[in-house]
């Protein structure tokens, strides 16, 4: 884009918001882990908004089975073989020319570091595990995390579709609290892994479960409802086109989780060794 | 050095409860949060509060010259914490005011004096004092290797809703 064609994004449509939301938008840092079906939603509203800062991870690149739901690519984009993350960014930045974006084209693991002095991360992933391994991450640095996922379900009488979003606040309930992540569906997932082949997923679940998760990234960063809790976990029924809070939670003893309370669960395993000293020395100069 | 200091809202209302509530003869409460740290990308640290160890009753100095004075057992328990838990330990008393706080002379002076003493059992781990306001917070780090605290450059507040300090 041509720097004359360039504008500042005008937000004043969402004043609502509350005051200074749209400063408090811009200085927001957030993490988008998986740019496919789900992610590039979340990018696309997050753009609007007028997000600043964005990391947006993704290793792979457009393919011509992800167009049926992947925001943002084109046929070009198959042809010449852009990665996801380029996609998203482009998608932004053609809103907010002002927003900071950061394109890492690796696995998350690689550069995990950039997740650390996130406000918030989306992860987009696929498999239970790196679910799992993301939380982790998240809560290491007291990050929330808000999980999003859609499955097409083959049933007797033909195929159904499902998924949640789930907000995982460091000191609340987890994955594992809120049942998504469990040994049953780790182990299943390790026994088929590498045989599941392409997975079916559709644009409209996955956009209205974006929208859900973009719904709790305003509730907890704008002053637009003042709310002091959420319903951390919502479940979509695509058959019945219907929404709920889950009721999964209702029946915990108490909403603190067991699974992260460890001191040992924060910051860096790696604080005092060698490696980290060098680095240290070398932020100090 | 940017130094993001993070603790759950649940954390700091607890904080709040417990700092609030009057003892026998201190004029105020302290405590000590453990915390874990880390380091950011660009060089920055965070420090990630987990829990609060409480100053017990009987561990107060009875002395009215000053709002609080901590004894030697109180010290002494809030060191044996940072050794058994790997702990990277910040001192916390709270001022009943809106708006940001500062330090005192005096605790300017005593955080000088005993911070750097966690170092005995924790040489590697960034330590601390904070103190908090019904609203913000001020606080300073002592980063190993670094002869002079540093301010905390940000309080984030984890919770619903999120929010600044």
């Amino acid at each position: 884009m041509k720097e004359a064609d360039r504008a500042e994004l005008n937000l004043d449509r969402q004043n609502f918001l509350g005051k200074n939301s749209s400063s408090l938008l811009d200085g927001t840092r957030v993490a988008i882990v998986g740019l496919g079906g789900g992610g590039s939603h979340i990018a696309q509203q997050l753009g609007h908004l007028g997000v600043g800062e964005f990391v947006l991870i993704d290793p792979d690149v457009v393919e011509n089975s992800n167009l049926n739901r992947l925001v943002g690519a084109t046929q070009q984009d198959v042809a010449k073989r852009t990665s996801k993350a380029d996609v998203a960014g482009r998608v932004i930045v053609g809103v907010n020319p002002g927003a900071r974006i950061s394109i890492e084209t690796v696995r998350w693991q690689m550069c995990a570091i950039a997740l650390r002095s996130c406000d918030l991360i989306f992860g987009c992933v696929d498999s239970i595990a790196e679910r799992e391994q993301l939380e982790t991450a998240a809560r290491r640095y007291l990050t929330p995390y808000v999980d999003i996922g859609m499955d097409v379900h083959q049933m007797p009488k033909g195929f159904s579709i499902g998924g949640q979003v789930a907000l995982s606040m460091p000191g609340g309930p987890c994955l594992r609290c809120m049942g998504i992540i469990d040994e049953r569906k780790l182990e299943l997932e390790a026994q088929t892994y590498g045989a599941a082949g392409g997975r079916p997923q559709v644009v409209w679940p996955n956009g209205l479960l974006a929208s859900l998760a973009v719904g709790f990234f305003v509730q907890l960063f704008t002053p637009w409802r003042k709310a002091s809790e959420l319903p951390l976990l919502l479940e979509f029924d695509g058959d019945a086109q219907t929404v709920s809070p889950s009721n999964k939670l209702l029946y915990l003893e108490e909403d603190a989780c067991s699974h992260f309370a460890d001191l040992s669960g924060l910051g860096d395993p790696l604080w005092g060794s060698e490696q980290l000293r060098k680095r240290m020395a070398t932020a100090k100069s | 050095m940017r130094i993001v200091f993070k603790l759950t809202k649940r954390l700091l209302e607890k904080i709040h409860a417990r700092l609030q509530q009057s003892h026998p003869f201190a004029f105020e409460r302290v405590g000590f949060l453990l915390c874990r740290a880390g380091l950011l990308e660009g060089g920055g640290v965070a420090i990630l509060a987990h829990s609060l160890h409480e100053v017990a009753d009987e561990d107060y100095v009875d002395d009215p010259t000053v709002g609080v004075m901590m004894g030697p057992d109180a010290i002494r328990k809030a060191l044996q914490a940072a050794y058994n838990q790997q702990a990277s330990m910040f001192h916390v008393h709270l001022h009943s005011h809106r708006g940001r706080p500062r330090f005192s002379r005096i605790d300017e002076r005593e955080t000088a004096k005993f911070v750097p003493d966690f170092w005995n059992v924790q040489p590697e781990l960034p330590h601390g004092a904070i103190v908090f306001s019904e609203d913000s917070a001020y606080g300073k780090c002592w980063i190993p290797g670094l002869k002079a605290p540093v301010d905390v450059s940000q309080f984030s507040v984890v919770g619903i809703p999120m929010r600044s300090l």
